[in-house]
C-alpha cells in the first residue's frame, strides 16, 4: 500500500470547542485559572495571557512614542497544556475571546480521547455558562497521510474514493498537487435547533523533506473535516447543556458530530484505506 | 496626511503575574510591529502601513494577527521539565531519586516568573530528586531548585558580587531580584516576544 | 563506625539521599582517608596527585548552541547524597571499561584527588575521597560531601566540586587510548610487588 500514515492513527490533530455568545470575562477566566489543579496531571502547564490597552496618540509608529508608567491590563486568555520534550504541544486547553478549545495531537481512539476532553470542557464550561450563554460547538479532525512509493507512480487510487460525493470527480485522477475545499450549511433535524456548517478539505502537496535525506518530493495529503454547530438560541441552562449525563446537549451533540465525521471520512477515503484506519470500518 | 488617530491597541501578551506598576512599559518605538490599517483612515499614504507586533487584537480598525506566544525555547524547557516526570527511582543507575510530580510542577509554575532579558535556563534533575534550573557560563553561575514543597532555593555567584543564598522561598514570590541582578536581566516583555 | 565499614554503608544503606551526611556524622573527621577502606581489594590509599575519573551519562551532558558539550552540575550531585562514584585512572582495568561502556556512559571528566580535598567553605573541608574498591572494580572510589547546610549552600559546594573537574567532557572511548590506562586485569598487591622486584633485578643484571 503506497499511502501510509503515522501509526496507530492518521489523525494528527483533534479539536473540540465550545463557543460563547460573548467574550469570556476576566473574572471568569480567573475562576478557571484557579481550578487548574483539577487538570494538573493531564495539562500541567498554565499560561495566563494578559490583555493590555495601549493608547497610541501618534502615527507613524516609527516615530518617538510617549511612554507611560504602566498600562492597565487584565486576564484576557488562558492556556493549560502539555508539551513534549521538543516543545511541541501534545494537548492543550485554550480559553480565548469567546471560545474554549481543547486539542490534542495524540489521538488514537474516540473512547480514549473524548472522556478527557469532555471532562475538561465540562468543568470549565459549567463555570462560564453561569455568566455567558453557549452559542455553539465545534468538532474537527485533521489527518495526514504520506505517499511512500516511487514518485513516478504517484496516484490517489486506494487512497481517495473514486466516486466520492464530497470531492470533485476530477480529483481522483490527479497525479500532482491538488486541493478541494468544500463547505456548506444545513439545518439538522435535531434538538436543540441549530444550523450546522460542515467543511471537508483535502489538500495534497509536497511535504517537508526529512532531516538528513537529500531533497526530494515527498507527497503528503492532509484531510480536515470540521463541523460547527450554531444554536438558534444560545443556551444558558447549565443542567440542560452539561448535567444530564449522555442526554445533556454537549455530549449528545458532540457524539452526533463524531459519527457524522466518520461518515464524511468514509465518503472521502477509498475502502482499502478505510479498512486500515482504527475505528473507521463499519 | 492625517496621522492624528486616537487609536487603541489591544495586546494579548504573556506577562509575568508580577508585572505591574513600576515595571517597564513596552517601548513601542524601538520595536518592529506588523498590522494592517484601513488605508481610508490614513489617506492612503504609502508609508502609512505600520508594522506592529503580532498579537494586536482587532480594535478601531487594527487587525488581529494572533496572540503573542511564549518564546519557543520556553516551550522546549517546559517539555524537558515535564519529561522528568517519567524518571523512575535509580534513573541513572547510581541510586538517584526520582523527582516528585510536585517538584516538576513547581518548576513549571516558576517558568511563568522568568523575567525578560535573561538567558533561558537549563533544566536538570539532581541525585536527590530535586528539579533545578541553572545558568552557567563559567564565571557566572546560578541555580534555582524545587523539591515539591512549593518553595525554591536559589544560589547565584559571579566575580565581583556577593553570592546569593536563598532557601525556602515561596514560589509565589516570583523570580528572586538578587539573582536577576547577577544575571543582568531587565527589559520589557515585548523585547522577549520580539526576540 | 570503622573505616572498613564505609564501602558497605555507601552501597547497602536504605536511605540514599542522606548517606553521605550520616557517614560524615558517624566518622567525625577525615581519618579514613589515611587508610584503605577496602584492604585486600584496593590498590592502596589514594595519592593526592591521582587523577579521578567521573563517568558521564547523557543526562549529565548539555548540548550548547554552538554544538559543543558541557558538563551539567547534576553529574556531581551524588556527592551530596549517596556518594559520587569515580574511578582511579591509574588503576582502571580493561574488563571494567568494557562493562561501563555497556552501561551507556558517553563521556568522562577528570580531577585530581588533591583538588577535590582542597575544596573548602567557611574554613571547612567540603569533600572526602575514599578508596571504596569493589571486587569487580578495584579502581572504584567515592567522593562524599562532609558539610551539610541549607540547599542553597549545597549548590555552592556542588559548583565548587564541578569546577575542579574538566569543564568539557571527553568522549568515553578516549579513556582506553590514554597513556595512564592499564589494559591488564587487576592484580593483587603482592603480585605487583613481586613483578616490580623482578623488573628491578632484570635492570640490575643488564646494567
Amino acid at each position: 500500500m503506497p499511502w501510509v500514515f503515522g501509526e496507530p492513527n492518521p489523525v494528527t490533530r483533534f479539536t473540540v470547542s465550545i463557543e460563547m455568545r460573548d467574550p469570556i470575562a476576566p473574572g471568569i477566566l480567573k475562576q478557571i485559572a484557579e481550578i487548574h489543579g483539577r487538570f494538573r496531571q493531564e495539562l500541567p502547564r498554565k499560561i495566563e495571557q494578559q490583555l493590555m490597552a495601549l493608547p497610541l496618540p501618534f502615527l507613524p509608529f516609527s516615530g518617538p512614542m510617549v511612554q507611560q508608567a504602566n498600562f492597565p491590563h487584565q486576564l484576557g486568555g488562558l492556556v493549560f497544556d502539555y508539551v513534549g520534550p521538543t516543545g511541541t504541544t501534545l494537548r492543550a486547553l485554550n480559553l480565548i475571546q469567546n471560545r474554549v478549545i481543547y486539542m490534542t495531537t495524540q489521538y488514537n481512539r474516540w473512547g480514549e480521547t473524548w472522556p478527557l476532553a469532555h471532562r475538561i470542557l465540562s468543568e470549565c464550561g459549567k463555570i462560564i455558562i453561569e455568566a455567558n450563554a453557549i452559542s455553539g460547538i465545534l468538532l474537527e479532525y485533521q489527518s495526514t497521510y504520506q505517499w511512500d512509493d516511487d514518485n513516478a507512480e504517484f496516484n490517489l487510487a486506494d487512497f481517495i474514493r473514486a466516486d466520492s460525493d464530497l470531492l470533485p470527480p476530477s480529483l481522483i485522477h490527479r497525479t500532482s498537487a491538488v486541493h478541494s475545499y468544500n463547505g456548506w450549511m444545513e439545518r439538522p433535524n435535531d434538538d436543540p435547533p441549530a444550523a450546522r456548517v460542515d467543511n471537508v478539505n483535502v489538500a495534497i502537496a509536497e511535504g517537508p523533506n526529512l532531516l538528513g535525506e537529500p531533497p526530494t518530493t515527498r507527497w503528503q495529503a492532509r484531510i480536515a473535516v470540521q463541523h460547527r454547530l450554531v444554536f438558534d438560541a444560545p443556551i444558558a441552562d447549565r443542567q440542560q447543556f452539561f448535567d444530564r449525563d449522555a442526554d445533556a446537549v454537549f455530549p449528545a451533540c458532540v457524539d452526533r458530530m463524531h459519527e457524522l465525521n466518520k461518515n464524511f471520512v468514509r465518503r472521502v477515503l477509498a475502502d482499502a484505506m478505510i479498512a486500515r484506519v482504527p475505528g473507521l470500518a463499519i | 496626511m492625517n496621522h492624528q488617530l486616537p487609536l487603541t491597541l489591544i495586546v494579548l501578551a504573556n506577562l509575568p503575574p508580577t508585572w505591574g506598576v513600576g515595571c517597564d512599559s513596552p517601548v513601542l518605538g524601538d520595536l518592529v510591529y506588523e498590522a494592517r490599517l484601513p488605508t481610508a483612515m490614513i489617506d492612503g499614504h504609502p508609508d502609512a502601513t505600520a508594522s506592529l507586533l503580532p498579537g494586536i487584537a482587532a480594535e478601531a480598525g487594527v487587525q488581529l494577527l494572533g496572540p503573542i506566544s511564549p518564546a519557543h525555547e520556553l516551550d522546549v524547557l517546559a517539555g524537558k521539565l515535564l519529561s522528568f516526570g517519567g524518571y523512575k527511582p535509580n534513573w541513572d543507575g547510581e541510586q538517584a531519586c526520582s523527582p516528585s510530580d510536585d517538584g516538576v510542577y513547581d518548576a513549571i509554575d516558576f517558568l511563568s516568573f522568568l523575567p525578560q532579558g535573561i538567558p533561558t535556563p537549563k533544566p536538570m534533575v539532581l541525585a536527590s530528586g530535586d528539579v533545578a534550573l541553572y545558568w552557567d557560563d563559567g564565571p557566572l553561575y546560578a541555580e534555582i531548585g524545587f523539591d515539591g514543597s512549593h518553595t525554591y532555593y536559589a544560589y547565584a555567584e559571579r566575580p565581583g558580587s556577593a553570592a546569593v543564598h536563598l532557601d525556602d522561598e515561596p514560589i509565589k514570590k516570583g523570580f528572586p531580584p538578587a539573582v536577576l541582578a547577577l544575571l543582568g536581566g531587565g527589559g520589557t516583555f515585548v523585547e522577549r516576544a520580539a526576540a | 563506625m570503622k573505616c572498613v565499614d564505609i564501602p558497605a554503608f555507601l552501597r547497602e544503606d536504605h536511605e540514599p539521599k542522606t548517606r553521605c551526611e550520616r557517614l560524615s556524622a558517624a566518622l567525625g573527621g577525615f581519618q579514613c582517608e589515611n587508610e584503605s577502606v577496602a584492604p585486600g581489594i584496593s590498590p592502596g590509599i589514594i595519592a593526592l596527585d591521582e587523577p579521578l575519573v567521573r563517568y558521564l551519562l547523557e543526562d549529565h551532558i548539555e548540548e550548547m548552541p554552538d554544538g559543543s558539550k558541557a558538563v551539567k552540575p547534576n553529574a556531581f550531585s551524588h556527592a551530596g547524597t549517596n556518594g559520587m562514584s569515580v574511578d582511579r585512572r591509574r588503576h582502571i582495568s580493561n574488563t571494567h571499561a568494557a562493562a561501563e561502556v555497556a552501561r551507556n556512559y558517553v563521556g568522562y571528566v577528570l580531577a585530581t584527588c588533591a583538588n577535590i580535598r582542597d575544596i573548602q567553605a567557611e574554613g571547612k573541608r567540603c569533600f572526602a575521597v575514599y578508596d571504596t574498591a569493589l571486587n569487580i572494580n578495584p579502581a572504584h572510589a567515592d567522593i562524599c560531601q562532609c558539610v551539610f547546610a541549607p540547599k542553597s549552600q549545597q549548590a555552592k559546594y556542588r559548583r565548587r566540586l564541578k569546577d575542579v573537574f574538566d569543564r568539557f567532557p571527553t568522549p568515553f572511548e578516549e579513556l582506553s587510548k590514554s597513556q595512564e590506562y592499564l589494559p591488564t586485569p587487576p592484580r593483587s598487591l603482592c603480585k605487583v610487588l613481586v613483578d616490580r622486584l623482578k623488573s628491578l633485578f632484570r635492570r640490575r643484571s643488564a646494567g
